[in-house]
């Protein structure tokens, strides 16, 4: 762009698309922009098309948020990952390296390595064997690197193998650690015990086991593992100035980088100032001093770790009192990660009593337990009415083990009042897991559990003599395809074709029991008891729903996603308004299941294998996409 | 005059923020922390070329591996988040030419957990959708429309594509006006 201002009357040359987005990026050089600026103030058709390119900017901004990821995964993880990356590159020669990055990130890797091209049909072999030489070279050449290793980085390391290989995700972490006091004057060791932690994989719970010296064992767990601190049990073994740091440190005796940082986050020193590393056999020790006469009375902690890989070993912690000096030793025992099985998963879930009395730790004397619950119930005498709040609360603990969904557990009322429990499931950790969520109305004596597997309910059956003859009939399949197949296979492998349909009948039948949970939530109460309930337990039902809601919802949208691109109808608003009552929201379930369990019914038709004739054909009417989204905005009105 | 005495600063304390932090920081540390700083927007463009966030992390991980290298070879990279920009960029694009590399990688970093469980049929929706989005733009435009939105100037944009400033005013212009139009359209 040309100024062709000779000082006189400014020629109005029009301002281009490209001049427009550079000013208002500021991109113009100061004349241009000058220019520019007096040009628009004179200028209704500049000026107008500048508002309509900044409107597209604003267009286009919103489309690209829409296409970005809703949310950037978490850069904590992806930094922990990026270290431990870096350091395994970082840990093989430039050379080598120089090499390795080319091949992995152009295509040009070929054409250098000519002679390899043969082996590319043996990619996987070749890639083994580079691997080995990359691991192989990480094992030759760290320790000569060791030296320029600072303590800053051997905790990055520390704490990236942590995140990495340790972080209860999938899988319970569970670890042992065995504690020592060693009195360094006499070189004298007493054991004091040991605890096993296992954090959960779905919750941010912790199950400790403490087993003393003595054999006694103490088992608590904690809901937020963050929160955990306080020696407990050993408090007594600890001087009360050493006992009292680690306490306002938050610091709990288990062997891990975070913990570790609590204990020296407060030692007098900033960082990692002073700490010095030195090695044994196949461990590192990362000493950090604390400041000289330390109120606690530490003279300085160790962190041990794996040579090989950095995993945590143990933890000392040195203290001077007096002329008395001590080294309390933590010394991890075992780490593995295990399946979340019921059983594991019942230490977290049936201990929400014990949790509460975290303060003052469960004993396993077993007597000592069942006199204190006999106590309690002698002394509390309950009513004879279940309340409906106690009714709210039964329906949270069984929608916590997902016992709401499908037709699986029952609550009803008897006739006196009191509230019933019954249920039919498949398993007898099924059923262990529900009575556990139950315990903690179970001993209340309005409540009635009646939870039977489906061989203890055969077995009844048998006794009782009255058999009915119930027998399964094997359908015969006729076709082994479902209708919808043919359409599928336009674009698909029969494979894929198969794999599709068997996901979306599945999401479909998941929005379906979300349904269900919904409209047995509803019938549970009459409008009257609603009505009175307490506006706790109101608020408690309203949650629930509102769960479930929002669960359909996204079952149901997915749903809508997966089908779209072969069988979508466009077209069609979803329902709007709001709900401000109860009676409305009673409507608006109702509503939602009716159109659920049709849309449901197409699905299945389109998708299973039946030997009825069934066809396609209701899966494109612009009814069914519409009742899909109806549901959807019933579903996201409920939730509002 | 006291100006006259100052001494000139260093170039790269004038280009670039995180160059002022190398100074007594190892290389490794100052790649991470610059990592740390522009994972983000490096992430947003690259999933914008790749559609798949686990391909995106990748990618961006790799050029700062390739950054660390090129910082112990030699040190004078004068626009470091430009530099990322591009070798972004030219990851992305030999990726897809290639169409191949993912596995590569996979295997060569097998014990890496992935990050996002996302499915890959799940990451192929998400790269047509940005297709559908943003259809009619050719690949020029698009590019630097998405740089351009992650906060970079013309001059760096340029870099990146190797084309001169003055270009991608006008790509940027271009592609604006047939976004419009195809936004107008889907009303």
């Amino acid at each position: 762009m040309k100024t062709t201002n000779d000082g006189r009357t400014p020629v109005p040359r029009h301002l281009d698309d490209a001049d427009l987005i550079s000013y208002l990026d500021g991109e113009l050089s100061r004349d241009e922009q000058e220019y520019a600026r007096t040009h628009l103030e004179s200028c209704w058709n500049c000026r107008s098309k500048l508002l309509a390119m900044q409107n597209s900017i604003e267009n286009f901004l919103r489309v690209r948020k829409q296409v970005l990821p809703p949310e950037i995964p978490p850069s904590g993880a992806a930094v922990a990952q990026f270290r431990w990356r870096l350091f395994q590159h970082a840990s093989v020669p430039v050379t080598l390296r120089l090499r390795l990055t080319t091949w992995l990130s152009t295509a040009r890797w070929r054409e250098l390595l000519p002679d390899f091209i043969p082996l590319l049909r043996y990619r996987k072999a070749a890639f083994a064997t580079a691997l080995t030489a990359v691991v192989l070279m990480v094992v030759l050449v760290d320790p000569l690197h060791w030296n320029r290793v600072s303590a800053d980085e051997l905790m990055a390391r520390a704490d990236a193998y942590e995140f990495l290989h340790e972080s209860p995700s999938g899988r319970v972490a569970r670890a042992t650690v065995v504690i020592q006091k060693i009195n360094l004057e006499t070189n004298t060791e007493k054991q004091l015990g040991h605890i096993e932690t296992d954090d959960d994989s779905l919750s941010s719970a912790v199950h400790l086991e403490t087993e003393l010296a003595s054999g006694v064992v103490y088992k608590m767990t904690v809901h937020d593992r963050d929160k955990l601190s306080g020696l407990g049990v050993f408090s007594g073994d600890f001087d009360p100035a050493t006992a009292g740091y680690l306490n306002a440190q938050s610091w709990f005796p288990r062997v891990t980088v975070s913990s570790y940082r609590r204990l020296i986050a407060d030692r007098g020193f900033k960082g990692n100032d002073g700490a010095f590393i030195t090695q044994e056999g196949e461990t590192y020790q990362l000493h950090h001093p604390f400041v000289n006469k330390h109120a606690s009375g530490i003279t300085e902690t160790v962190l041990l770790l794996n040579a090989r890989n950095y995993a945590p070993r143990g933890v000392s912690i040195f203290t001077k009192h007096g002329d008395e000096q001590f080294e309390y030793r933590l010394t991890r025992k075992s780490f593995e990660l295990v399946e979340r099985t019921p059983e594991v998963a019942q230490l977290f879930t049936a201990s929400e009593t014990l949790a509460r009395s975290a303060e003052t730790p469960v004993s396993t004397d077993n007597r000592a337990i069942t006199d204190a619950a006999k106590t309690e119930t002698a002394t509390v005498t309950p009513p004879a009415v279940a309340s409906a709040e106690l009714e709210v609360e039964v329906l949270r603990l069984l929608s916590e083990v997902g016992a709401d969904l499908g037709e699986q557990v029952e609550v009803a009322r008897t006739n006196e009042g009191r509230l019933r429990v019954t249920g039919l499931v498949e398993t007898e950790q099924r059923k262990a897991e529900i009575l556990r969520a139950l315990s903690s109305v179970s001993s209340n004596p309005v409540v009635r559990l009646d939870v039977q597997t489906v061989a203890e309910a055969v077995a009844r059956q048998k006794q009782t003599g009255s058999e009915r003859s119930t027998t399964i009939e094997g359908m015969e399949v006729a076709a082994d395809t479902f209708p919808a197949y043919a359409d599928l296979r336009r674009t698909m492998s029969d494979e894929e074709a198969r794999v599709f349909a068997a996901r979306v009948v599945s999401r479909s039948h998941a929005a379906m029991r979300h349904a269900w949970a919904l409209k047995r939530l509803m019938g549970q109460f009459s409008r009257e008891v609603l009505r009175t309930l307490p506006p706790e337990a109101h608020a408690k039902w309203i949650s629930l729903i509102k769960n479930h809601a929002r669960a359909f919802e996204r079952e149901s949208a997915s749903l809508r996603q997966q089908l779209q691109p072969v069988f979508g109808v466009g077209g069609g608003a979803s329902a709007t308004g709001e709900i401000t009552n109860d009676a409305e929201l009673i409507r608006a379930v109702g509503q939602l299941v009716d159109l659920a369990s049709s849309n449901y019914e197409v699905v299945r038709s389109a998708f299973t294998i039946t030997n009825q004739s069934a066809s396609t054909s209701a899966i494109r009417t612009p009814q069914f996409w519409q009742s899909l989204r109806t549901a959807e905005g019933i579903a996201a009105k409920i939730q509002n | 005059m006291e100006e006259d005495q100052a001494l000139p600063l260093p170039r790269a304390l004038a280009l670039e923020e995180a160059n002022t932090r190398r100074s007594g920081q190892s290389t490794e540390e100052v790649v991470t922390a610059l990592y740390e700083q522009l994972r983000p927007s490096l992430f947003s463009y690259a999933y914008h070329l790749t559609g798949s966030a686990r391909d995106a992390e990748d990618l961006v991980q790799i050029a700062f591996l390739q950054l660390f290298d090129q910082l112990n070879r030699r040190s004078d990279i004068r626009n470091m988040r430009g530099w990322l920009y591009r070798a972004v960029h030219s990851l992305a694009a030999s990726s897809a030419r290639v169409a191949r590399r993912d596995s590569l990688i996979r295997e060569w970093f097998s014990d890496l957990e992935p990050l996002d469980e996302r499915t890959a049929e799940e990451d192929l929706m998400r790269a047509e959708e940005i297709e559908q989005a943003l259809n009619l733009l050719g690949t020029r435009e698009r590019h630097c429309l998405m740089l351009r939105a992650e906060g970079l100037s013309y001059q760096e944009i340029g870099d990146v594509l190797e084309i001169s400033a003055k270009s991608v005013s006008v790509y940027l212009a271009r592609g604006l006006k047939k976004f419009e139009a195809q936004h107008e359209d889907n009303k």
